[in-house]
């Protein structure tokens, strides 16, 4: 047992660095595989690149490229990408309490960087270190590694293409990222319950549209756990 | 050029998305019942992610095949370590196996 001055000066930056370093090797080959969507798209390659840096979002960045490039309108195109986006508002809900504690410039560049890796990391780490200036440290450790990543893995496969073999099935390791983060998060009963309804929510919730099951399925879940917490 | 408009419109949403509650919340004292309920933001997104990936598939659901079995062996993986790089590569390592075996 160590007072607080007396801890290893582990720089926070590099701690969240390394913990989402495996999710973000995870997400190189979805990164490619967006950076080649664009390249056989009738979208520029430096539209569908520079998305990487504005959006941010990989499932909503195929969509919004996907739709564009059907010739959908633009309207459609980006509704469904803010649909499919629509979880962030719960992960700014659950980050709020710690970001409220940072300067505002930090706080709302760090806000750009919300994905479901950085998100659930950090939440994560939180749970143990409460002092502002190393959350934010963590946070931009974590999130930004990720987003670089994103932004980099895009602009390589843009670049580079890439051909990735279907054998190796690497359209897996997106959920399994996701249950990866989920399992952690398992820490009580309101929580299991919570995620079994969430999940099962979004099986009878599958026919909606816009991808809208997800977004309903979390919030029933949320409610769910509140119920039983009583 | 409208396909700039929609990347930078879609751009921008998203960011009101992402900055929604951390710019209103922070003005407000929030109670512990909706701090109970943020607690249970992780596990319902994160639950919600991982059946839209592993039990549906184009709006239909997924039949049962080497996803499934892998995904459980992933889950006992990250019940035992809690490490995400651990549960990723045992959960991919699992898949492969599977599918030899298939």
């Amino acid at each position: 047992m160590t007072d607080e001055s007396d801890r290893p000066a582990v720089d926070p930056l590099a701690a969240g660095a390394r913990a989402i370093l495996p999710l973000a090797l995870g997400i190189v080959p979805f990164a490619l595989v967006y950076g080649v969507t664009v390249t056989q798209s009738s979208i520029p390659d430096l539209v569908g690149g520079s998305a990487s840096v504005i959006v941010l979002a990989g499932a909503a960045q195929l969509a919004l490229i996907d739709l564009l490039d059907q010739g959908a309108p633009w309207t459609v195109a980006v509704a469904t990408a803010l649909v499919i986006n629509a979880r962030f508002v719960l992960y700014s809900a659950a980050l709020a309490p710690a970001f409220s504690a940072f300067p505002p410039a930090p706080r709302y560049m760090l806000s750009h960087l919300i994905t479901d890796q950085a998100a659930v990391t950090a939440l994560l780490h939180y749970e143990t270190e409460h002092d502002p200036t190393r959350r934010m440290r963590y946070y931009l450790g974590a999130g930004g590694l990720l987003g670089a990543t994103w932004v980099l893995g895009t602009v390589a496969g843009i670049v580079f293409g890439a051909r990735i073999p279907d054998a190796w099935d690497l359209g897996f390791a997106i959920p399994l990222m996701f249950l990866a983060l989920l399992v952690p998060t398992l820490r009580d009963r309101p929580a299991g319950v919570t995620a079994l309804v969430a999940a099962i929510t979004v099986v009878l919730a599958r026919a909606a549209p816009f991808n809208l099951a997800i977004i309903v399925g979390a919030l029933t879940g949320v409610l769910a756990g509140m119920a039983v917490r009583r | 050029m409208s396909l700039w408009f929609a990347v930078v419109l879609a751009g921008i949403g998203t960011y009101l998305l992402r900055v929604s509650l951390i710019a209103v919340i922070h003005r407000f004292q929030v109670s512990a019942r909706v701090e109970d309920a943020m607690r249970l933001i992780a596990p319902a997104v994160l639950a919600a992610l991982v059946a839209n990936g592993l039990l549906l598939s184009a709006g239909g659901l997924r039949p049962l095949d080497t996803w499934h079995a892998a995904a459980v062996v992933a889950a006992a993986i990250a019940w035992w370590t809690r490490s995400v790089g651990w549960t990723l590569a045992g959960g991919m390592a699992a898949l492969w196996l599977f599918q030899l075996v298939a």
